[in-house]
This record gives C-alpha cells, structure tokens and sequence, in this order.
C-alpha cells in the first residue's frame, strides 16, 4: 500500500465543527501531601503540531503526561482535549484520542508474544471487552509497522529484539491505536546513539505522514526528532521558557541549554 | 483396559483429562506472572480453613474452600496496596495462614486426617460431585482464558500499557489472580496440594519451551497436563505405585523432553 493511502487510514480525521487545539493545559496544578509537583502549567497543543518539552530529570515531565493522559488527575486548573474536559470524558473515550508511549516499561522477555501481538493490543482501544481482533485491526497493525519499518520483524518474538527496535515496536503500537494525539514518553533514554537516530526518524516518518499532533518529554538534547514545531523548557515542575527550535540542533547551543538546564536543576547549596 | 471397568478408575480418568486441563490453563498464567507459589500458598489456605472448621464444628470442606476463595481474592489488593510483587503479598498471607493452622492445630485434640487431606488428595477416591467440581473449575478457567484472551495477554505483557489503551487492567488482573486461586482451590480436594503444584508449574513451563504464541501456549499446557495425568495414572495402575507421585514425575519428565528438543535452547546456543 503506498505511504499517502497508508497515513490516511492511520490518521482518523477528526470530524469536530469547531477547531479546538488538540490538547490546552491551563493553570494546571498537582500537589501530592501538599507539595507541589506541577505548577501552574499552561499549554496549548495545536491540531498536527509536534511540541518538544526538555528538561532534566525529576522536571515533572512524565507526570505532565501523565495529567493529559487522564493516568493522573490535577489538583487545580484544567485540562481540554480537542475541546473537551478531561474530567468529564471517559477513559476509553481519551484512549480512542491520546496514544501513549510510556517510559521504560518492565516487560518479560521471554512472554510468549511476537511483534505483531505487541502493535495489535493498540487496537484494543477501540474494542469491548471479549472482542476479537478482526481482520481490519490486523491490517492497521500491519500499516502500522510499515510506516516505523518494522514489517521484517512483524513474526518475530518481541523478547530477541534490541533496545531500538523494541522502541520502535513501542511506536507501531501506539500508531495503532489510530489516537490524534500522541504522547511519547522519553522515547529516545537507553539507546545507542545509532538506535536513536532511528527512533527519530521513525517519529520524524510518523507526523509527516500522518499528521498526528505530537508531545514528546525528553531530557536528551543531543538527538531530537527534526519535524518538530516547538519546543518548551520544563523545571522543576513548570515550564520555564522556550527554545528556538532551528537552534537545538547547534551543538555549541545544545551544551549551555544542557548546562543551564543541570544547573537550575542542583540544590542552591550543593557544591558544583 | 480391565482396569477401566471400575468406577474409581474411570473417576480417575475423567479427572486426569478436566483437572490436568484445567491446571495446565491456569497455569499458563501462574508461570507467566512468575506466581507458581500461589499453589503452595492456596493450599495452605484450605488446610488453615479446614482446621478452623474442625475446632468450630463447621465443615472443613467448606470452610477450607471459602479460606482459599478469600486468600486468592486477597492476593491482587494486596500487591497494589502494598506498592509489591504479588509473590509477596502470597507469601504473607501464606504466612499468617500457617500461622492459624498451627494455632488451630495446637488448640485442637483428636485426629487431624480431615484437614490434612486438602493438603494432599486423592484422585483414586473421588465421586461424581468431585467430578462436577473440577469440570466447573477447568470451565471457569478455559472460560475466561478464551474470553479475555487479548485483554489478559496485553495486561501479562505490561499493565502500564493495557491501562494507557483503555483496558480495565486492575480489575483484570485481580480476576486473573482470583481464578488462578479457586481452580486450585475446586482442585485441591480431589487432586491434592502437591499433585496440583506440580501441574501448574511443569506443563506450563514445557509449553514455553516450545513456542512463542501465548494461545499455542495454552493448548500445549493444557495437553501436556491432561498426558501427565493419564501416562501417570496408567503407570501407577501397571506398576502399583503412588498416583499422585507418578503424575509428577511424568510431568517433571515431559518438561526435560521439552527442554531438551526445545527450538528456543537452540536459538539461543546459536546466538551466543
């Protein structure tokens, strides 16, 4: 099937009247036992667009997402997806509309499942419970594998991959969840920097093709997918400025945004 | 073929093919969620169940039954509870199990043969109702297995990932411990706690050695229990030894077979 036919199927046109950015953060707080671990965090994710948000580790990326995924919930502020009230949908509504790549996910190597099983539990989000897969899911699965590059892999078991390639996997199977909104969760820690030029690509392959609106944590800024729009800075719980976005791939720019970020990050009294 | 004209022998029959079948399913689950304790510690429950029911009057059967249903509805709570493994959280309540029976052991005067043949069984003994029992477990377990076949092999693969696509996990995953629990449980009385351990464990373990589908998995443990059963009980009626004891050996057999064919050892041998 050709890559354009292919994206089409994969992308799942929204059909809203009103156009609503894809997801709006605004004044977005989370405390736990009083101390505040997002705050007042405001953003606004447009249809399509790809949004970058580093920071250094404990930043409060992953609970970020966590909050748009409806995993978490916030103490304060609120949370839309294409104009909706996250609050007020239901979890199998927000998976139908937000794929989410989790960071570093304990799996068993030696669980009895191929990668095409792996990408196909995408599908389950738009499923009943008891519900087999029918022969339309298992060719979005297989779409799906082709647009990351992964179709070789499609009958071998997820166990004897490497690290990039289950990444890689990890990506197909989000794709198929056919979600406008894709959350990815420091895709890129634990590879070789080989593996994680591919990654890239792969995400890179994904929102040109398909469109999908993007929101991807990192706190590596040596390799960073080149189709995104933007990109923010996150510390200490609350975003904190933005980056231009043609800069960050400058080395010379890379390293003192990397050095500032570290440094914000280290207690004030601790020695350097 | 003589031997099959008593009515002990083909109740013994009948509950090799249900009772294997059905250990050789749960099975499946138990090894993949590296749960095999669960055996030792569902039949410890019954056995403090029972005691309790000898030192109040009420009957053991029952009550042994109902602490094992508790023990296994526990199991999964537990875990989450706790923030731990859900070996853990059986090896508490495995713990505290032992300890009532010991109590009860202690307080109770007379014999103690009722409670202690939970613990150990005899397929030679049974009667219909055991029969009707097992069937209701092996149903209960292929039932569900089948049911929710997609649903629990995307929660064995990773429960972050079931949960982010929408898949009642916890409530799944709780399920799953729970008939894990109660198979063994309708098993114990008539199969007994160590014949049970056994099939759980062994055929399971052979099956994986062989493939890389869960659902062939499935099938080939539940086939290589039933043929543990039946080669045993044929054995033991040739040779006039323990039943119980010859069922584990042959399945202990089977899976050195298995091991020994096994494709993966060979993939592996060549890989390194």
């Amino acid at each position: 099937m050709p890559l354009e036919a292919m994206s089409k199927h994969l992308r799942r046109s929204s059909t809203d009247p009103q156009v609503h950015p894809a997801v709006e953060l605004e004044q977005v707080t989370l405390a736990v036992n009083g101390t505040p671990i997002i705050h007042d965090v405001t953003l606004s994710i447009a249809r399509g667009e790809f949004v970058l948000v580093l920071g250094p580790n404990g930043a409060g990326k992953t609970t970020l997402l966590n909050l748009i995924n409806g995993l978490r919930h916030p103490s304060g502020g609120e949370i839309r997806v294409f104009g909706d009230a996250l609050r007020s949908s239901s979890a199998k509504h927000i998976r139908r509309r937000i794929a989410y790549l989790p960071q570093d996910v304990a799996v068993d190597t030696r669980m009895p499942i191929t990668v095409r099983g792996v990408v196909s539990i995408g599908r389950l989000a738009h499923k009943p419970l008891m519900a087999r897969l029918s022969r339309r899911d298992r060719a979005i699965a297989d779409e799906a594998m082709t647009l990351v590059g992964i179709s070789d892999l499609a009958n071998r078991p997820f166990g004897h991959l490497s690290a990039g390639q289950k990444q890689k996997v990890s990506l197909a199977r989000a794709l198929c969840q056919q979600a406008e909104i894709m959350l990815l969760d420091e895709p890129l820690s634990n590879l070789d920097p080989r593996a994680q030029r591919d990654v890239c690509d792969a995400i890179d392959g994904i929102h040109g093709q398909t469109g999908k609106s993007i929101l991807l944590v990192t706190h590596l800024l040596e390799t960073v997918p080149r189709s995104a729009d933007r990109a923010v800075i996150m510390r200490q719980g609350t975003f904190s400025g933005k980056v231009d976005i043609r800069k960050i791939y400058d080395a010379d720019f890379r390293h003192g945004l990397y050095s500032g970020l570290v440094d914000t990050q280290r207690p004030k009294d601790a020695t350097p | 073929m003589e031997a099959l004209s008593y009515k002990f022998m083909q109740h013994a029959l009948l509950a090799a093919i249900i009772g294997g079948a059905g250990c050789g399913i749960i099975g499946v689950w138990v090894v993949l969620l590296h749960i095999p304790f669960i055996g030792v510690a569902m039949s410890h429950a019954a056995f403090a169940g029972a005691i309790v029911g000898l030192l109040t009057g009420v009957s053991p059967l029952l009550l042994g039954l109902l602490a094992c249903i508790g023990a296994a509805a526990l199991v999964g709570p537990a875990a989450d509870r706790t923030d731990s493994d859900p070996n853990l959280s059986l090896g508490v309540i495995f713990s505290i199990l032992v300890g009532i029976a010991f109590l009860g052991m202690g307080l109770m005067e007379g014999p103690k043969s009722e409670a202690l043949s939970l613990l150990w069984g005899s397929i030679l003994t049974l009667d219909a109702s055991d029969i009707w029992m097992l069937a209701i477990a092996t149903g209960m377990a292929a039932g569900f297995s089948v049911l929710f076949y997609h649903e629990l092999r995307a929660v064995i693969f990773s429960r972050v990932i079931a949960k982010s696509t929408g898949i009642p996990e916890k409530g799944l995953f709780y399920a799953l411990l729970f008939i894990c629990g109660t198979t063994i449980t309708l098993n114990l009385n008539t199969i007994g706690g160590l014949l049970i351990f056994s099939l759980i464990v062994n055929p399971p373990s052979a099956a994986l050695q062989i493939t890389y589908s869960l659902g062939r998995m499935l099938v080939y443990s539940a086939a290589f229990a039933v043929a543990s059963c039946l080669i045993g009980l044929a054995l033991s009626y040739l040779f006039n030894a323990p039943t119980g004891a010859v069922i584990v050996l042959v399945s202990g057999g089977i899976l050195l077979v298995s091991v020994a064919l096994s494709p993966k050892r060979r993939q592996r041998r060549a890989a390194y």
